[in-house]
């Protein structure tokens, strides 16, 4: 967890986007659950907070990228589900091509080779 | 465990959010904060730990900064379930707007719509306003309500409004008991000198305490006070504000000029108000009437009587207060005024009974052209429910109220109708000003005519209508356009679910057009009819190129009978002389021409005539070319010629009517006529009857002398010539300045126009009521269209299967005229039936036509007829040429 601040918040602001995009796009998740699995898949190296992460979801809705609804299930309190839009899913490809270009620059410039 | 949601609703609070709004973020966000508060447990962190790791990482200021550029602010809390007060003004001023909306939104439509409305209320005003100000209040005299007129009345003669001799008026004025005040007014010519022309005025003398009595002062200077009657101070006049601006450039210093009239010099001391036009419109001057103390005379009737009863007097009473005077006298003065009584009339009543004639039919008729056009806007309005129905139960599932949806269609219709009433408004203003421009001679017998306008009353009329038309409108769209089923509409995406009511609706407004249609075109066909029939009257003269103008000889200089002949002689000689003119003559009234003079026959032959056989006949003098020159035939004997003269046994005219009258069965030339001014003539010819007064009243017996025998000062020149032009009319003015120079020259007018101006009235009437005919018609013609097509519409998969099963152009056709056709046919009936019950209003404005002509009802229905089948052919056309297979697709 000695990550260099810079990149943390950096990094964070910059892709967090696509990140929420990325991780609604083949199924509806809720917000915890996007908080654990971008905590989880970059081995805890991003992590947002619910002071961060809300505001941005709620963003990304107003937008229209992301659609939130309420889903009750039989004995469990009901949660707020997102799900992609279509106008979220060309967003996300379109992040997705910019980041890409973005890494090749990079690993042409500094042979830093995406994981 | 600690509450987080506390916690979080304490955060968002600064942000003032929508109560629905926060719950869902304080639900949202507490239940992140309790995942996370258990994940961290699971780790292995000890209960505060994990609390104060969780609510630290809430606790960032950020969150909210972010919130607070997403989320927005609520105001204050709506209570479901009702609506408060306060949002139903508010509802109102919404319902306003969206009006306004559905108006922008079909504009073409609504412009339909606002110009239909406007054409009924630009009708209804024009006529209301003009009928309501002539009928009701034409006079605008403070006491105008308590004057009366008062007349001499001849129950045996049947003559009702006889105007007063002077001695009876002198006797009812001293010896009545229930009057203010009693006036007299003579209407007379006034010669004004002038620089360059003398002209003749229409002026009056009255008494004293006319304008008192009137309740109207001076605008400028004074009236007349009771010494003004004293000799020497009686040469005073008062203006009119006409002839004040005309002839003084409303000159302020006016007051104490002097002016000569009838060659006399009189001193001006007041000008009057704009609107004081007593007794006929365009009078122009007021002089003091001196009664002669002597002068008890009781056989010349040349006054009118004006009465102001005291307060509290009724008009019974103030009859039978004068009737006591009128029935002394007839003792006392048997000559004269034997069965002479008095009749007392309101003074508005009675100066309005012709207008109010038309009253009843007119607004009838209007009326019903606003109705056909509130039917026409509500069939369009209805046909627009039924595009927006889709709309309205999607609000009315949402919870809207009915009457809330109706309240909004009303408010759309009323601003539909208002607009309309704008539109009317300046439709009207036209429409007066159309009617205004009928000649000045016909309309100035109509008291008011010059004040028509638009006023406070037209404007609060025209306000009252709109409303009601928005209302008339309003009310069966949005009865039918709110009565849907919701969930019947909302799960049929087919045709229109309000079809059945709302064009069973249509169907029945269509009907009521045909009939109110039919029944205006009653009216105006049979009004039509009559004023055609009028025109084509054999008056017994003819109009065609014959010019008249009016002479006055007047002064010293034609004192003389001698003098007047000379002056006729010369005149007829060197008019006749002029290029074009056929014929020049001189006569002492022409027929139409708005002047009488009568005389009593007292004998016939030898045998003097008992006094309830004297009867008064038209007496006419005139020069010998007067019958060629105006065009009327003489059936017996000879007409005068110039050895008829002063000195020449006296000689007379007399025509068809009189011989009828009098002489029936007997010879007629050579025998002797007595008239009332002592003179007795041989009759020496027979002419044909001539209408002098109103055209719709018999004909009377008429005696002519030869204007050498009896030259008077006032007189009209009569020429009949090839063509009457500007150059013919200086012409003859040359003439007349080249024998004197003083005589004035007024009223030049062709005969024709006499002829016009008394067909004026009917013919107002007549063009009113067609253009209201023809508007409902076209409206009709409309709405029997719209339906038709509408019909094919809807039943176009119906008409492709019957093209597919082999039906014919032919049977089409006949499928689709029938459905318009039977509309008509039932609203003609209607029609009809209501004409012939309405038409008989018109009784008493026909002439020579009944009320139930058949030609005219006839015709009426030919061109419902022709109308009918041209709006029900054009859909038909659209329907035979449908391609089956096109059709049996639409759905």
């Amino acid at each position: 967890m000695n990550t260099p601040s810079i990149l943390d918040r950096e990094v964070k602001r910059g892709s967090a986007e696509m990140l929420i995009l990325a991780l609604v796009e083949d199924r509806p998740r809720h917000g915890y659950e996007i908080a654990k699995l971008i905590e989880q898949r970059s081995d805890g190296v991003l992590q947002f907070h619910v002071a961060s992460l809300y505001p941005l979801l709620y963003r990304l809705e107003k937008r229209g990228l992301i659609l939130g609804h309420w889903v009750e299930k039989p004995s469990q309190r009901r949660r707020r589900f997102y799900k992609l839009t279509n106008a979220g899913q060309e967003i996300l490809k379109e992040h997705r091509r910019t980041w890409k270009e973005f890494f090749a620059a990079l690993d042409r410039v500094a042979g830093i080779h995406p994981a | 465990m600690y509450d987080w949601k506390n916690e979080i609703r304490e955060a968002l609070s600064q942000l003032a959010l929508r109560p629905l709004r926060e719950a869902e973020i304080v639900e949202e966000l507490s239940q992140h904060l309790e995942d996370r508060y258990e994940d961290l447990l699971l780790q292995g962190y000890a209960e505060d730990e994990a609390e104060q790791k969780t609510l630290s990482e809430f606790r960032q200021n950020e969150m909210i900064r972010d919130l607070r550029g997403l989320e927005r602010t609520y105001l204050e809390p709506v209570e479901l379930g009702q609506e408060p007060r306060s949002s139903q003004t508010a509802g109102l001023w919404e319902d306003l707007r969206y009006a306004f909306r559905m108006l922008l939104s079909q504009f073409g439509v609504s412009l339909i719509v606002i110009v239909t409305i406007g054409l009924g209320i630009g009708v209804n005003t024009t006529i209301f306003s003009t009928l309501e100000l002539l009928a009701f209040r034409p006079f605008d005299f403070p006491n105008q309500d308590r004057l009366v007129r008062v007349y001499e009345h001849q129950p045996d003669t049947g003559a009702i409004r006889g105007s007063v001799a002077p001695g009876n008026f002198a006797d009812w004025r001293e010896q009545n008991q229930t009057f203010e005040d009693l006036v007299a007014i003579k209407s007379s010519y006034f010669d004004l000198a002038n620089a360059s022309q003398p002209e003749s005025l229409p002026g009056n003398f009255v008494s004293t305490g006319f304008f008192t009595t009137m309740g109207t002062p001076a605008a400028l200077g004074r009236t007349f006070s009771a010494e003004d009657i004293e000799p020497g101070r009686n040469q005073i006049v008062v203006l009119s504000d006409g002839l004040w601006r005309t002839r003084f450039g409303a000159d302020p210093q006016i007051i104490g000029r002097l002016v000569k009239l009838n060659e006399a010099t009189y001193t001006v001391v007041g000008v009057m108000p704009k609107h004081f036009r007593y007794p006929v419109d365009d009078s122009q001057l007021w002089v003091p009437l001196v009664p002669d103390p002597n002068d008890r005379s009781r056989r010349e009737h040349n006054l009118r009587v004006v009465g102001l009863p005291r307060r509290g007097v009724s008009l019974t009473q103030a009859t039978e207060d004068l009737n006591r005077i009128a029935i002394r006298l007839q003792s006392e003065f048997p000559d004269t005024n034997r069965g002479r009584g008095v009749r007392v009339a309101p003074l508005v009543e009675d100066a309005t009974r012709v207008v109010r004639v038309a009253v009843p039919f007119m607004f009838i008729s209007v009326l019903l052209v606003l109705l056909v056009a509130c039917a026409n806007v509500a069939n369009i309005l209805l046909v627009h429910a039924a595009v927006r129905q889709r709309d309205i139960v999607i609000r009315l599932a949402l919870g809207a109220s009915r009457a809330r949806i109706m309240r909004q269609l009303f408010a759309h219709s009323l601003l539909l109708s208002i607009l309309g009433g704008c539109v009317g408004l300046v439709l009207a203003y036209f429409g007066i000003k159309a009617l205004q421009s009928m000649p000045q001679d016909f309309s100035m017998f109509i008291p008011g005519w010059s004040k028509m306008g638009i006023d406070q009353t037209a404007f609060g009329f025209t306000l009252t209508v709109s409303v009601l038309t928005g209302i008339l409108c309003g009310v069966i769209p949005a009865l039918i356009g709110t009565r849907v089923e919701i969930n019947q509409l909302l799960k049929d995406d087919g045709p229109s679910v309000l079809g059945k009511s709302s064009s069973r609706a249509t169907r029945w407004l269509v009907i009521a057009e045909v009939a109110f249609s039919v029944i205006l075109l009653a009216g105006a066909g049979t009004m039509f009819r009559s004023f055609q029939t009028l025109l084509h009257t054999d008056f017994g003269f003819d109009a065609t190129n014959v010019l008249t103008m009016q002479l006055t000889l007047s002064g010293e200089r034609y004192q003389a009978a001698q003098s007047r002949n000379n002056f006729a002689d010369a005149l007829t000689g060197r008019v006749s002389a002029l290029p074009g003119i056929t014929n020049a003559a001189v006569a002492t009234t022409v027929p139409l021409g708005y002047s009488y003079a009568r005389r009593q026959v007292t004998g016939i032959g030898s045998t003097e005539l008992a006094d309830e056989r004297r009867i008064a006949v038209t007496f006419r003098a005139v020069t010998p070319k007067y019958l060629p020159a105006i065009g009327t035939s003489l059936r017996q004997g000879r007409a005068f010629t110039e050895q008829d003269r002063a000195g020449t046994p006296r000689v007379a005219l007399v025509n068809e009517a009189f011989t009828k009258q009098f002489l029936a069965g007997r010879q007629v030339i050579g025998e002797n006529v007595s008239l009332s001014n002592g003179q007795r003539y041989e009759i020496v010819g027979v002419l044909a009857n001539v209408i002098n007064d109103d055209m719709e009243e018999r004909v009377d017996a008429e005696v002519y002398v030869p204007y050498a025998q009896e030259p008077v000062r006032d007189i009209f020149l009569v020429t009949r010539s090839d063509y009457i032009s500007d150059a013919l009319v200086q012409a003859i003015r040359g003439e007349v300045s080249a024998v004197d120079s003083a005589v004035p020259v007024f009223k030049v007018k062709p005969l024709q126009q006499f002829v016009d101006e008394r067909l004026s009235a009917k013919k107002m009437m007549a063009y009113c009521l067609a253009v209201g005919a023809l508007i409902a018609l076209l409206l009709a013609a409309v709405g029997i269209y719209s339906v038709v097509a509408n019909s094919v519409t809807q039943r176009t998969h119906e008409i492709g299967l019957r093209i597919a099963l082999g039906a014919s152009g032919r049977d089409i056709l006949r499928l689709v005229v029938g459905t318009g056709l039977r509309l008509v046919f039932i609203g003609g009936a209607i029609g009809l039936a209501g004409a012939l019950v309405l038409t008989q209003l018109l009784r008493g404005l026909l002439f020579g036509v009944s009320a139930r002509d058949p030609l005219t009802l006839a015709g009426i229905i030919s061109i419902l007829a022709a109308v009918a089948l041209l709006a029900c052919y054009l859909p038909a056309r659209r329907a035979m040429k449908l391609d089956p297979l096109d059709a049996l697709r639409y759905q």
